[in-house]
């Protein structure tokens, strides 16, 4: 059993582990983008009134609860398999 | 600021005096405890909504420049005036006390009210108090489960909504006005005021709510109370005395206009008001009380006219009728009468659908108490006709004496004395047997006397052929012949003749016994088979002793008919149906 | 100020905190000392933790910041939220799975030791000190404003106030005192966002336009930069916030206090949701700050920034709203002081006196005295602490908090949880060396030895983070032993994981 619940640890970080990478990036590609480009952040977005560099920082806050929830999905997904392996194995 | 204060707790004072009076009024009582409905939440909502718009009314209006006008607020106010309402505190106990739906309700009864009313502000007042009460009910639950919040936490409660008021004032209206020095005036004042009034009339209905609690505490223990007074006056063994009992322990502890106690057909008794025209005897008239006695379900009524009383100035207009069962039957009726209609109230109705429940109880628990005690006296009587003495040295004489005469009579009449003392043997226990075991024992039996009394008696059986499935208590017969044979062997003219008769009528039995003797004397007639005799040779308790066991466990229908004979002598008569009604009736095995 | 309005302010604070107390009261768990037995929905403890999180630096500290730095200032709070995600993915569901009552349970179900448990209660309990001092600062900035009276005697009355609660009542039921004010506080901080947009006639361009014309930065105060001139600041910064949250321990030991891992993940959500909201409308009340009250005004009042809420509050409500938005910010700050120092109490009494000077025998009364006397300490300690920061923002010292939290708790726990090969010597040289260098970049730092400052980093997390991990790395690789075999690695990495022990059976939490 520890195989399966092994080899299901390993397909949720699979999906896991790319999305906390993405969601890194994006979050320290802000103030790197501030560092190396910033006469492109300071130039306004398609949002009226708003510089990238405002958007980009706004746009942290949904990227956020966005992981949140996918997390979220993702975990009860997984909780699911590892009921389905314990009943299994316990019968 | 200290001006708007003292200004505003004046007027919090009206207000809190006119919500005192209405706690007073029965109709707010009884808004009160209702449960919840649709229908109430909405008549919660509007009252609580009239509340708020009445302490609009005694608010104060502020001008532009900060002066107050003491006016009440009744007319629509200038643009540039704005009013101070005090309606949060009613939206804010609507929300306590009825939830999230009567708040909002009541809220928005009073939030178009102050729209209407206009000036500055009328936006900011009209949206804050639909709010308050919709957030003031969602919280109540959470902060406490007492049916009415303590008026303590009330008070801290009632801090918030004036301060949300003060905010959505600055949010709506900042251009021109010099809202902010309002706010800075009338903020403080409010939170005050509101607060406190909140508390205080929290208070005002955690009172009334007491109040009615203890009454209700009360009504309980004069329930129980009376439980217990009537309890002696079951037991009587005569309904009437019954009847007369309760009439006057009910009278004297409610407080009714008159009770009586009936049975299915008449007065038994009658206490109170009216007390001149509904006399004892009277008979049953109302159609209620016929519909109470086949429903067995307690009846009310409001109205003069169903009562069905013929004397115009009988003062009683209402009633509750309850009816008692014994035993799956109507026996008596309880009346409670009222003068008016609105005497009757959830209390009474709640009184009078215990004590009946109790006392048709009580009853049944009586009668199986007193039809066990029959049951063990006919076990007695029959362990005793066992081993009578005299009746088993009488027969064994007799057959003594018949040895040497006619042997085989002597050893006919041994037989039919074991016959007897077996069957008495075996039939101790039961409590029915079938009607062909009966007819052996009572065969048994006339032979034995018959040989005993030879000459001197004659004795007639008549029976069915088709007996079986028939079942009927054990030793009912005996008793009779016996007593039957006593009467007749005081006839001094002829020989005492009894005859013993079973005949088939449409779906009963009709079993009597006739003899041509002395009778019963008038006086015993009526009541020898209602009471036990103490008389000579226990003749008396045995009728008495058949005729409850034949009712308790056949029913009414089996009842003894005892009456003399026009040439002389008695009869004792009864019926007994033909199957398929009793088995159920087997009270004991 | 007027005195009727301190009164008031007073008279606020208390109605809160007795709604508070029957909140609690309504909980039918009896009072746990440590933790609310696992009763707390994943709602109610998501907004728990948001209370705990949201304290006087955001709420104060930020909205200030934003005032006079502009884009910089916005850049905190997004590091403070998105630290969440760090929380969530790495350490928070077998941070629930591996503990009981604090931090150093988890380490110590991989690495049982003595001396590991000291020093990790010795870390929060510094990490505790950390924050609270900000708090105090805030605290005392506040009563300056309301009653004008000269900073260190406010300091000296609220530290000692603040430790007399804690220590006397504050042990109650501190869930719900977060979860009333995070309620209140959202609701207040809403409120006046919508009166700030209201008096600016709900025009994003009218807002834009006071904005420039209230600050000395005129057009540049949008632009970024005006907090941050080296961008290796920046990157530093962004790291230790980022990564500190999962290295807070008053926040981790909320992760213990729900039933299952699902409610776990829901609280931190919720929290998500609810921090993400208050940064919203602290943008706004920091812009609108510098629209309608002006950053001269503002500094002439409090250059650190920290007044900034109360005093927009009083511009566009008077006295009035001044006293509510400081009565928010004063429950904000005592239920934020309160969580603090239960976690630090815990830390002491639980971890050291129970297990290790008890050896595992103490009575309730017995842990409850010493947790008393923790509090004790921990109130004076800080309030001394807080004498002398007087001219500091306190996000900036909260971030000090997070650098350390982020250089010891956090790489300890990661490696404890994901790293095969780490050991008990390993665990221990980390947490020390982290602790010990974000401490020593700090002091050396400009913040307390100004120009002779040796490390010329205001935000020395890049420093002292990498070092952490150094110290957890180079500890391991000489360790004497090998702590543990693959086999018992793999049935920890498993529970960790899935909460699954041996021989399969579910570990539940009671």
């Amino acid at each position: 059993m520890d195989d399966r619940l092994l080899y299901l640890i390993r397909g949720k970080k699979r999906l896991m582990v790319p999305a906390f990478v993405l969601a890194l990036l994006f979050y320290f590609m802000l103030p790197l983008s501030l560092i190396f480009f910033p006469e492109v952040m300071n130039r306004p977005s398609f949002v009226m009134g708003l510089t990238w560099a405002w958007l980009y920082a706004f746009l942290q806050i949904p990227m956020t609860w966005f992981m949140g929830w996918f997390y979220h999905v993702i975990s009860k997904r997984f909780e699911r398999q590892m009921e389905e392996i314990i009943q299994e194995e316990l019968l | 600021m200290e001006n708007l204060t003292i200004i505003l707790f004046e007027r919090l004072g009206l207000l809190l005096v006119i919500a005192f009076v209405m706690t007073r009024t029965p109709g707010f009582k009884a808004l009160l405890y209702h449960e919840y409905s649709v229908k109430m939440s909405l008549v919660h909502a509007v009252v609580f909504g009239i509340f708020g718009m009445a302490s609009t009314v005694t608010g104060i209006v502020i001008t532009e420049e900060a002066e107050m006008i003491h006016r009440f607020v009744i007319l629509p106010v200038a643009d540039n005036q704005l009013i101070v309402s005090l309606s949060l505190v009613a939206i804010v106990i609507a929300g306590l006390l009825g939830g999230p739906t009567v708040g909002l309700g009541a809220g928005i009864i009073a939030g178009v009210h102050l729209m209407l009313l206009g000036g500055v502000g009328s936006l900011a007042n009209g949206l804050v108090n639909p709010l308050t009460g919709l957030l003031a009910g969602m919280t109540a639950r959470f902060f406490s489960n007492e049916r009415v919040i303590s008026p303590f936490k009330a008070l801290f409660i009632g801090v918030f909504p004036p301060i949300l008021q003060m905010q959505l004032l600055l949010i709506i209206y900042t251009d021109g006005v010099a809202i902010i020095k309002i706010v800075d005036q009338i903020g403080l004042p409010l939170v005050l005021s509101n607060s406190i009034a909140i508390a205080i009339f929290t208070a005002m209905i955690g009172i009334v709510m007491r109040e009615q609690e203890n009454e209700a505490a009360l009504a309980s223990k004069q329930a129980l109370m009376i439980a217990e007074e009537a309890l002696p006056y079951l037991k009587k063994d005569s309904h009437l005395e019954v009847a007369n009992g309760l009439a006057d322990l009910l009278y004297d502890r409610l407080k009714l206009a008159a009770v009586s106690v009936t049975n299915k057909h008449e007065v038994l008794a009658h206490k109170g008001l009216g007390d001149k025209h509904h006399q004892v005897g009277d008979s049953i008239k109302a159609p209620l009380i016929r519909k109470a006695i086949k429903s067995g379900e307690i009846q009310v009524t409001y109205v003069k006219s169903d009562l069905k009383c013929h004397h115009e100035n009988c003062p009683l207009e209402a009633a509750i009728i309850i009816p008692i069962t014994e035993a799956d039957d109507v026996t008596i009726l309880i009346t409670f009468y009222f003068r008016k209609a609105q005497h009757i109230s959830v209390v009474e109705m709640m009184m009078a659908q215990g004590l009946g429940q109790f006392i048709s109880n009580q009853l049944t628990v009586l009668t199986t108490e007193k039809l066990k005690a029959h049951i063990r006296d006919a076990e007695l009587r029959n362990l005793q006709a066992q081993i009578n003495p005299h009746f088993l040295f009488n027969t064994l004489q007799l057959i003594a004496g018949l040895f040497r005469e006619s042997p085989n009579d002597a050893r006919h009449l041994t037989l039919q004395l074991a016959s007897y003392m077996r069957f008495n043997l075996r039939l101790v226990s039961k409590s029915l047997v079938e009607l062909e075991k009966e007819c052996e024992h009572v065969e048994a039996y006339t032979s034995i006397i018959q040989e005993r009394f030879k000459g001197r008696l004659q004795i007639e059986f008549i029976k069915l052929d088709a007996l079986s499935n028939i079942y009927i208590p054990p030793s009912t017969i005996q008793p009779l012949i016996e007593n039957a044979v006593q009467h007749g062997l005081k006839n001094v003219t002829d020989q005492a003749r009894v005859k013993i008769k079973m005949e088939k009528e449409d779906g009963v039995i009709v079993v009597s016994i006739r003899d041509n003797g002395c009778g019963f004397p008038k006086h015993i007639l009526p009541i020898v088979s209602h009471k036990p005799l103490v008389g000579t040779k226990s003749s008396g308790t045995g009728i008495y002793n058949v005729n409850q066991r034949l009712v308790h466990l056949i029913g009414e229908t089996a009842r003894l008919h005892i009456r003399n004979l026009n040439g002389g002598g008695s009869e004792v008569k009864f019926q007994i149906p033909i199957p398929n009604q009793f088995v159920e009736k087997k009270v004991m095995e | 100020m007027n005195p009727t309005y301190f009164v008031f302010f007073i008279y606020i604070i208390v109605c809160t905190l007795i709604i508070t107390y029957w909140a609690a009261k309504r909980s039918k768990t009896t009072n746990r000392f440590y933790i609310a037995a696992g009763s707390l929905t994943g709602f109610q403890n998501g907004m728990a933790i948001a209370g705990d999180f949201i304290s006087a630096a955001s709420f104060l500290g930020i909205v200030g910041m934003i005032a006079i730095r502009g884009y910089d200032g916005f850049l905190y709070s997004i590091g403070f939220l998105v630290s969440y995600l760090v929380v969530l993915f790495l350490v928070a569901e077998p941070v629930h799975r591996l503990g009981k009552y604090s931090l150093g349970d988890v380490i110590c179900s991989r690495f049982p030791s003595n001396r590991m448990r000291l020093i990790m209660a010795f870390g929060t309990f510094i990490i505790s000190i950390l924050y609270m001092i900000p708090q105090l600062v805030a605290s005392g900035f506040l009563l300056r404003l309301l009653l004008d009276i000269d900073y260190s005697i406010s300091v000296v009355v609220i530290g000692g106030l603040m430790t007399i609660y804690v220590v006397f009542g504050g042990m109650v039921a501190t869930s719900w005192v977060q979860i009333v004010k995070t309620v209140l506080l959202m609701s207040g901080t809403f409120l006046l966002s919508l009166i700030v947009f209201s008096n600016l006639d709900w025009d994003m361009s009218t807002l834009v336009e006071r904005v420039k014309a209230g600050t000395p930065l005129g057009e540049q105060f949008f632009l970024p930069g005006h907090l941050f001139g080296n961008p290796l600041e920046f990157f530093s910064l962004q790291l230790a916030l980022v990564l500190g949250t999962a290295g807070l321990p008053h926040i981790l030991i909320r992760l213990f206090t729900v039933r299952n891992t699902l409610e776990v993940r829901r609280s931190l959500i919720s929290s998500t949701w609810i921090i993400g909201l208050f940064y919203l409308i602290t943008l706004v009340l920091g812009l609108g700050t510098v629209a309608l009250l002006g950053v001269y005004e503002l500094t002439a009042a409090d250059p650190t920034g920290n007044l900034a809420a109360p005093l927009l509050a009083r511009v566009v409500g008077g006295d009035f709203l001044l006293a509510f938005v400081s009565a928010i910010a004063f429950t904000t700050i005592i239920a934020v002081v309160a969580g603090l120092v239960i976690s630090a109490t815990t830390a002491f009494s639980h971890d050291i006196f129970h297990h290790i000077l008890k050896k595992g025998k103490s009575t309730e009364a017995e842990q409850l005295r010493a947790a008393r006397w923790t509090a004790l300490a921990i109130g004076i300690i800080s309030t001394l602490f807080a004498l002398r920061l007087e001219t500091i923002n306190v996000t900036f010292l909260v971030s000090l908090t997070f650098i350390v939290a982020a250089s010891s708790n956090f790489p300890i726990l990661l490696l404890t949880i994901y790293w095969k090969r780490f050991t008990r010597s390993g665990a221990i040289t980390g947490m020390v060396s982290g602790l010990i260098a974000s401490l020593l970049v700090v002091i050396l730092g400009p913040h307390i030895m100004r120009e002779e400052a040796v490390i010329s980093l205001y935000n020395p997390g890049i420093i002292a983070i990498p070092i952490g991990f150094l110290g957890a790395y180079l500890g391991t690789m000489f360790s004497l032993k090998h702590s543990q075999t693959r086999a018992e690695f793999k049935q920890f990495y498993i529970q960790s994981q899935t909460g699954i022990g041996p021989r399969g059976e579910k570990t539940w939490k009671t």
